[in-house]
């Protein structure tokens, strides 16, 4: 019975220039006894190699930068996609909070205001305004009679401003 | 290239920089007396493909010496290593953050705050249309 393993090509590969007088299987399985051998304590050896501390702890160093190796180039493409995702975020907010929204609260602050001016106007004139239609209902609208776009000085400020917006609660 | 030079190479493999991740299968006897570390069995193999390399590379009498040089060097890997892996590990979580948080707060104005901003602005117009035409006709 056999399970199947992956490992990095380039392992195999350099292994197998120093072994060439063994196949890809006899030298995975070698590998694996050997490997066992030198990380099971007290485990006698089975060939003539002498188990010594020092293999022992070479074997045992090389189980712990594998294993970090695999992390961090299993985890490339996690970084790669998280990083890509976080910035097509950040262009998608920073477009809607620039070119989207402003303009819309610009808009609506400017009817806003002729709207109470015409208002006033027919208010002026003796019109009951509760009887023009269609009527607008305040309270359902969103208030920007006192928005202003966020402007900053210098990037410095900018930069000041976003640290302030991300600062942790207690964290000074 | 000399087993000495396939002993480095497999050394400098070892850094996560220099590796392509390229992965391939092997298969693997299922030992009925599976290893005790704590450690899966491909870096197992590894640590005996690299005792095999060792082996292969220097006589008997040579091989401590080669094996000494070979943890210090695999030993001068491991601090660089876990920094870079918990570099990574954090930027993964701030970027993953960030995006959730940025998405949220994304959808919430595609979703919300944009449709009402055009709703209050059509109704807008519509009532300043109808303020001016009852304006003109008095």
């Amino acid at each position: 019975m056999t399970t199947a393993i992956e490992i990095l090509a380039t392992d195999l590969e350099n292994a197998r220039r120093a072994r060439p007088d063994l196949t890809e299987g006899e030298l995975v399985a070698l590998a694996l006894r050997r490997g066992t051998e030198l990380t099971r304590p007290h485990a006698g050896s089975e060939d003539d190699t002498a188990r010594d501390d020092l293999r022992v702890d070479l074997a045992e160093a090389i189980i712990e930068a594998v294993a970090l190796r695999r992390s961090i180039v299993t985890n490339r493409d996690r970084f790669s996609d998280a990083h890509d995702r976080e910035l097509q975020t950040y262009e998608e907010h920073l477009d809607l909070q620039r070119n989207v929204v402003p303009p819309l609260k610009r808009e609506a602050r400017r009817l806003r205001y002729e709207l109470k001016r015409l208002e006033a106007e027919a208010t002026a004139r003796g019109i009951d305004l509760s009887s023009v239609e269609p009527e607008i209902d305040w309270s359902n609208t969103i208030a920007v009679d006192d928005y202003t776009p966020t402007t900053f000085a210098s990037n410095a400020d900018r930069r000041a401003a976003v640290v302030e917006f991300f600062r942790r609660p207690g964290d000074r | 290239m000399s087993m000495q030079d396939v002993l480095n190479q497999m050394l400098r493999d070892l850094r996560p920089e220099v590796v392509d991740g390229r992965l391939v299968s092997v298969r693997v006897p299922e030992d009925a007396d599976p290893p005790a570390a704590d450690a899966d069995l491909s870096s197992i193999v590894v640590a005996g493909l690299v005792d095999l390399v060792i082996e292969a590379a220097a006589a008997p009498d040579a091989r401590r010496e080669l094996t000494g040089r070979a943890l210090s060097a695999v030993e001068a890997i491991i601090p660089p290593a876990r920094y870079a892996f918990f570099e990574q590990a954090t930027g993964i979580e701030h970027h993953e953050r960030a995006a959730r948080m940025r998405g949220f707060e994304i959808r919430l104005t595609r979703s919300w705050l944009v449709p009402r901003l055009e709703g209050d602005i059509a109704a807008y117009r519509a009532r300043i249309d109808a303020l001016r035409r009852v304006v003109e006709q008095t």
